[in-house]
């Protein structure tokens, strides 16, 4: 057989320009003959299939296009991989400003999900020496990869027809044949991730706790080995099998479906109808074996918005945000128009948000003037989240 | 300090973020604004704000005020009078009041200031209304050297008007140079469209120039490109229009936290 180990790229592209979609509309590679994934020469309308005896890790996508003809980002309501048919988006929902081009405009080494040339705002794959708690995606042998894009409806602030490209570049490292995977992983500069391979092993190991409660629950250790044959890839982390203790990542985001009232804390939350779509809902309940750690934000706020506040029902002392135009920490990493200056987003917290045992809601605040809700035509404010899900056994 | 400078049209109302206002979207590629200039109407060498550079009155000479009834020659089944109410500048404006047998290519004159000269004016302005709905070249308005327009030197058409709505015509003279010493000014009801009332008001030649007219910015939608001009731009007489505007765009802001 021949054997392989490496990174590459592989261009789901949409050319929208020339079989277009509408409002609310979710197309997949493969819906139409001109939706294809190229690599090199290889060009097929169809999801990307492993060989039988391959593993691979989805490391990151950079999303490039849609823009219409007044140089604005198109809206995309979610993209998320699909992994031999299955929408892995539980906690995936990837927009128009979320995973930018990494060679769109100068090269910019401050984006913070950024390996060499590799895009990992999933994680770094094991294969290339990422951590024992990475999130990659994992992908067995036969397993197939795709990427399902939705398009948000009219009322949500989607345009009605969309006609401009739009490509998804998936990074992507690799191991054909079972002694490469091992070797790989023997390879890792990570010693958890060493020490077990050469053991025939493959562990996952995470150490999560927060100081701030130490006192109400105690560091959790999420350890889980499992043999170091391909069979087992895809019950890791981010994989269709994975099984408890899990870490899943999560990249989503949130907009206001209705207007703030003055002076008061909107908490996006989908009950009362806060947030458009279920997904939105940035309220969390950490219980004592799921907990939740968020690390960056990207904001893109509405001009009447003032303040940001990360709650968390353990704590008296909340981060809070001021998150004006004028002083906007959370830098989103795309903006919505393409003339717009580039900013390197998203912004790591200075303490990451942690939720353990407790609940935790994103609270908005105006400065005096409502926030309108998003509607055609009408703008209200956006956060991303980049964090993690822990569940332990 | 960013600045934008693009073609511009006609500006009515449109409604951006759900507001209503007289919107102007800056060209595809300019950098979003994250401030501009809307606390007044700036000075055009202020360089700030909008200012609009297009061919405007530079200087004008009015032909015939209208505030006396047209009467150089006032043919059958036309009645002209002066209309105190229903003017548009001074006291009064020409009514004239067309009797459905008039005939198609009659002329209704005015006597003007004997040996009006025009050659250093390029266009024709007035006001005129008319009580039913008509379309290009109903009315043409006459410029003679003799007497009762009886060879008339300019014969401009009047555009189509909107029925009961006065309308502020400009009409580019076509041979300036040869309207050397005008006396006569003529209504020709060319066409036969039945009875109707036409009001007058306000015959001036004008000089048409290139001209810097700064703008009020009423509004704007902050890191996009958008903003709204307190008043609408009427492109027939703004006619071959550039705007430039100032403004300042994120990535300079002094205050951007990246």
């Amino acid at each position: 057989m021949v054997k392989g180990f490496g990174r590459m790229t592989l261009n789901f592209k949409y050319p929208f320009s020339v079989v277009g979609t509408t409002a609310g509309a979710s197309i997949q590679c493969g819906d139409d003959p001109v939706y294809v994934w190229e690599h090199g020469l290889e060009r097929y309308s169809k999801p990307w299939e492993l060989a039988p005896d391959m593993v691979a890790e989805l490391e990151g996508i950079e999303v490039i296009g849609g823009v219409d003809a007044f140089g604005r980002r198109v809206p995309i309501k979610r993209i998320v991989p699909v992994i031999s048919g299955n929408d892995i988006g539980e906690n995936i929902s990837i927009n128009e400003h979320m995973a930018p081009a990494l060679r769109d405009g100068p090269n910019d080494p401050s984006y913070p999900f950024r390996d060499r040339l590799a895009c990992i705002n999933f994680g770094k794959a094991l294969l290339m020496g990422g951590g024992a708690n990475t999130t990659s995606i994992k992908m067995g042998p036969s397993d197939t990869l795709n990427f399902k894009i939705e398009f948000p409806t009219v009322a949500h602030g989607g345009d009605a027809v969309i006609n401009s490209d739009l490509e998804i570049k998936a990074h992507i490292a690799f191991a054909k044949g079972a002694d490469q995977m091992l070797n790989a992983l023997r390879s890792s500069p990570v010693a958890e991730v060493a020490t077990a391979a050469a053991n025939n092993q493959i562990r996952q190991y995470e150490v999560l706790g927060d100081l701030e409660i130490s006192d109400v629950i105690a560091p959790q250790v999420i350890d889980r080995s499992v043999p170091a044959t391909m069979d087992w890839w895809s019950s890791l982390n981010m994989g269709l099998n994975a099984d408890d203790p899990q870490i899943k990542r999560i990249i989503t985001y949130t907009k206001n479906n209705q207007p703030t009232t003055p002076n008061q804390e909107m908490e996006m939350v989908r009950d009362g109808q806060y947030v458009q779509v279920p997904f939105q809902n940035f309220r969390w309940t950490a219980t004592e074996k799921k907990f939740y750690r968020f690390t960056h934000v990207g904001v893109i706020p509405h001009r009447n918005m003032f303040q940001v506040k990360f709650d968390n029902g353990n704590s008296r002392y909340p981060m809070i945000f001021n998150c004006e135009p004028n002083d906007n920490p959370f830098v989103m990493p795309q903006q919505s128009l393409v003339a717009d200056i580039r900013r390197g987003g998203p912004t790591e917290l200075p303490r990451a948000y942690t939720l353990m045992k407790g609940i935790g809601s994103v609270k908005v605040t105006d400065n005096g003037v409502s926030i309108p809700a998003w509607a055609a035509g009408v703008r209200g404010f956006e956060i991303a989240l980049w964090g993690y899900e822990y569940t332990l056994q | 300090m960013a600045f934008a400078l693009f073609p511009i049209g006609a500006v009515g109302l449109s409604t951006v973020e759900g507001v209503s206002a007289y919107w102007v979207r800056l060209p595809t590629g300019s950098k979003p604004i994250r401030d501009i200039y809307t606390a007044g109407v700036p000075a055009a060498t202020d360089g700030k704000g909008a200012v609009m550079m297009a061919l405007g009155v530079l200087d004008s000479l009015v032909i015939d005020d209208c505030e006396d009834a047209w009467d150089e020659d006032v043919p059958a089944n036309f009645t002209v009078s002066l209309d105190t109410t229903d003017k548009v500048v001074g006291t009064s404006s020409v009514k004239v009041d067309i009797a459905a047998a008039a005939v198609a290519g009659t002329i209704l004159c005015e006597v003007v200031a004997p040996g009006t000269a025009l050659p250093k004016f390029t266009h024709l302005e007035f006001w005129i209304k008319c009580s039913i709905a008509t379309t290009a070249g109903d009315f043409k308005i006459h410029l003679d050297d003799t007497a009762k327009c009886a060879n008339a030197i300019e014969v401009l058409n009047v555009p189509a008007l909107a029925a009961n709505t006065w309308t502020h015509v400009r009409l580019a003279l076509a041979t300036p140079q040869l309207d050397s010493a005008i006396i006569s000014l003529g209504l020709e009801y060319d066409v036969d469209i039945g009875a109707c009332t036409v009001h007058l008001d306000d015959f001036r030649a004008v000089r048409l120039a290139t001209v810097a007219t700064p703008l009020q910015v009423s509004q704007f939608v902050q890191d996009d490109v958008y903003f709204a001009l307190s008043e609408a731009v009427d492109s027939a007489y703004h006619q071959n229009a550039l705007m430039l505007v100032y403004y300042t765009s994120p990535d300079e802001d002094p205050t951007c936290s990246n």
